[in-house]
């Protein structure tokens, strides 16, 4: 959501007008939340969720950043097996998903509560392994030059080289939703 | 008791005539009409239950097909269950565990991890004894141990095939609460019967996302609270101890949706076969998040002669239910309109409702505090409340004991009674 979110905010931007995309700039996120969600037999639902997104836009192309290290879903050991044996953080410390700023839609209106949305083509990277993706986004523009982002992407863990999780006996699907929800300003 | 256990050779249905023809019909137009209900509640609601332990939405485990064999929970554990009740429902004695995610240790498994077993066969045993105190009007009336449960199970599983079955024994002085799983017919007061609370095989289908299965079955319906003689499983005669019924059932997990619905054919370890109430029971629940959800369940019976009021009785229950977990604190709530439909009295309406919050304190002690009420389904019934003050240590894996005080003032049509009971209980899982 948040990785989505950021994406939304980055289209949002660069819709704005050639121009002032030209002359503006994505970065920073507040009020961050990521969820991955994965589903398993009988209705098992695993949430991972952490705050840890930033955004970065450099030559046209918005960076989503997710730090994975304190990715949490609830159970300490479900944690350090999700950490440990399918991410492994410590060789892959972040998500990214890297969007062209010109993909993006922003609300046509400078008027506050003013909306966009779109799908936009993407890059995902994870677990070293770098993936096309479609996001799924809206945007809403806040005070100022910011934006509230929301935005949603499925990722098959199997294409990013990530083992699918299995314990006991309960085998999760490898589809992966993620979204991701932000506050990001156009400076 | 008026009714009794036949011996198994005579434990079949007999009864074929034309005038169970014409009930069977009357019966299946009230139960279409309160499948229709049902659906239509389940729709307005958008609604989704529990297991015995439904607090487990604590954890984001909304469904419960993940830990027990059961699709609706309760019952035998599954090899994940088994590390689950080790890692998230007992104490654990060191902060690195409970910090750090140490693994499930082998006294999680089955008899302690002492028997080594096949992947696809799961095995379980269950010693629950008790020590209970009753007084009525603050005079003590009653008190003695009760030899809760002492049951062994099994669960086989070949490919999409499942099997699952229980096997205990009961002795006289608990025979209220196990006479209708008896498989045996030992009428003395001192006597053993062997009990069978579950027997059912089915088949999975949909990658495991519906599950059909027939035998004798806990009823889906309401919230799999593990009080049993909570108001609203006894009085909707949907508790895990003993209602169970032997039919169809089919069960289901999509997305955020999850429910059972049941044909009951009636309890076959019932006998004579007039005793049975056969009809249809099922519940929805809705997963609003992963810690909050909320569904509607529906029964409806038919018996020739229901065991408690001796009449030919239609007998409905329709309500409501709800989790909802916030950090330690879980609430557990069920309301359920109560009918009862008799050719002498007419129909009747009742209600009861359980709101329970359930407060872990530190992993593995949980202080409860539960409110019910009941209004029976009875000409001239008046309402009665009860309150339940509770505590329970799940002190090592598989092994918890369990203290409840439960007041309940009971108004019945020239008096009210105020009972207190005091229930002290330890309970291990092999």
């Amino acid at each position: 959501m948040k990785i989505g979110r950021m994406w939304g905010a980055l289209a949002v931007v660069a819709s704005v007008s050639g121009s002032a995309v030209a002359a503006a700039a994505l970065s920073g996120a507040t009020n961050s939340a990521v969820t991955f969600t994965a589903t398993g037999p009988g209705g098992l639902k695993i949430e991972g969720k952490t705050p840890e997104l930033s955004v970065d836009e450099k030559d046209g192309r918005v960076t989503i950043a997710v730090a994975l290290a304190n990715l949490d879903t609830g159970i300490a050991l479900r944690n350090k097996h999700m950490r440990d044996k399918y991410l492994e953080v410590a060789k892959f410390p972040r998500a990214e998903l890297v969007i062209a700023r010109s993909d993006l839609k922003l609300p046509t209106e400078a008027s506050p509560g003013a909306q966009a949305q779109g799908t936009a083509p993407a890059s995902m990277t994870m677990h070293g392994t770098t993936k096309p993706v479609t996001v799924t986004f809206s945007v809403k523009r806040a005070a100022g030059t910011s934006f509230e982002v929301e935005g949603t992407t499925k990722v098959d863990m199997k294409e990013f080289g990530i083992d699918v999780p299995s314990y006991l006996g309960v085998t999760v699907k490898p589809g992966v939703d993620i979204a991701a929800r932000f506050t990001v300003a156009d400076r | 008791m008026s009714f009794f256990i036949a011996p198994p050779r005579t434990r079949r249905l007999v009864r074929r005539d034309i005038i169970r023809s014409a009930r069977v019909a009357s019966c299946a137009r009230s139960l279409a009409l309160a499948l229709a209900f049902a659906v239509a509640a389940v729709g307005l609601l958008m609604s989704r239950e529990a297991s015995a332990y439904p607090s487990m939405i604590r954890h984001g485990y909304t469904t419960c097909s993940v830990c027990h064999v059961d699709p609706s929970g309760a019952g035998l554990l599954t090899a994940y269950g088994r590390a689950q009740s080790e890692l998230l429902l007992s104490t654990r004695y060191s902060k690195r565990a409970e910090s750090e995610g140490e693994e499930a240790s082998p006294r999680s498994e089955a008899f302690f991890g002492v028997l080594p077993l096949p992947e696809w066969l799961l095995v379980g045993g269950w010693l629950r004894e008790g020590y209970l105190w009753n007084t009525s009007d603050g005079k003590l009336v009653d008190k003695r141990f009760l030899q809760m449960r002492a049951d062994l199970g099994a669960h086989v599983s070949v490919g999409r095939f499942r099997a699952n079955g229980t096997l205990g024994v009961a002795n006289g002085a608990s025979a209220a609460l196990a006479q209708q799983a008896w498989v045996t017919s030992n009428a003395d007061k001192e006597g053993l019967n062997l009990v069978s609370r579950e027997h059912w095989a089915g088949a999975e289908f949909a990658d495991g996302a519906v599950f059909v299965r027939a035998g004798r079955m806990n009823l889906p319906f309401g919230l799999r609270n593990i009080e049993h003689f909570s108001w609203v499983r006894s009085e909707t005669r949907t508790d895990t101890n003993q209602a169970q019924s032997h039919g169809l059932a089919a069960s289901f997990a999509f997305g955020q949706w999850r429910g059972e619905a049941m044909a009951l054919a009636g309890n076959l370890q019932l006998n004579p076969d007039r005793y049975r109430e056969r009809g249809v029971s099922a519940f929805a629940e809705y997963a609003v998040s992963s810690s909050v959800a909320v569904g509607a369940s529906s029964l409806v019976t038919y018996a020739e002669t229901d065991i408690a009021s001796k009449r030919e009785t239609y007998r409905h229950a329709h309500g409501l239910f709800a989790r909802a977990a916030a950090k330690r604190l879980v609430l557990l709530a069920e309301a359920d309109l109560l009918g009862a439909s008799t050719k002498q009295v007419g129909s009747e309406v009742g209600a009861t409702a359980f709101v329970q919050a359930d407060i872990e304190v530190v992993q593995g002690v949980h202080a409860m505090a539960t409110f019910e009420a009941l209004q029976r389904a009875e000409r001239d019934a008046k309402g009665s409340v009860g309150g339940w003050l509770s505590a329970a240590w799940f002190i090592y894996p598989h092994i918890d004991v369990r203290g409840d005080v439960v007041a309940r003032s009971v108004l019945a049509a020239t008096n009210s009674v105020t009972t207190t009971t005091y229930l002290l209980q330890l309970h291990g899982y092999l």
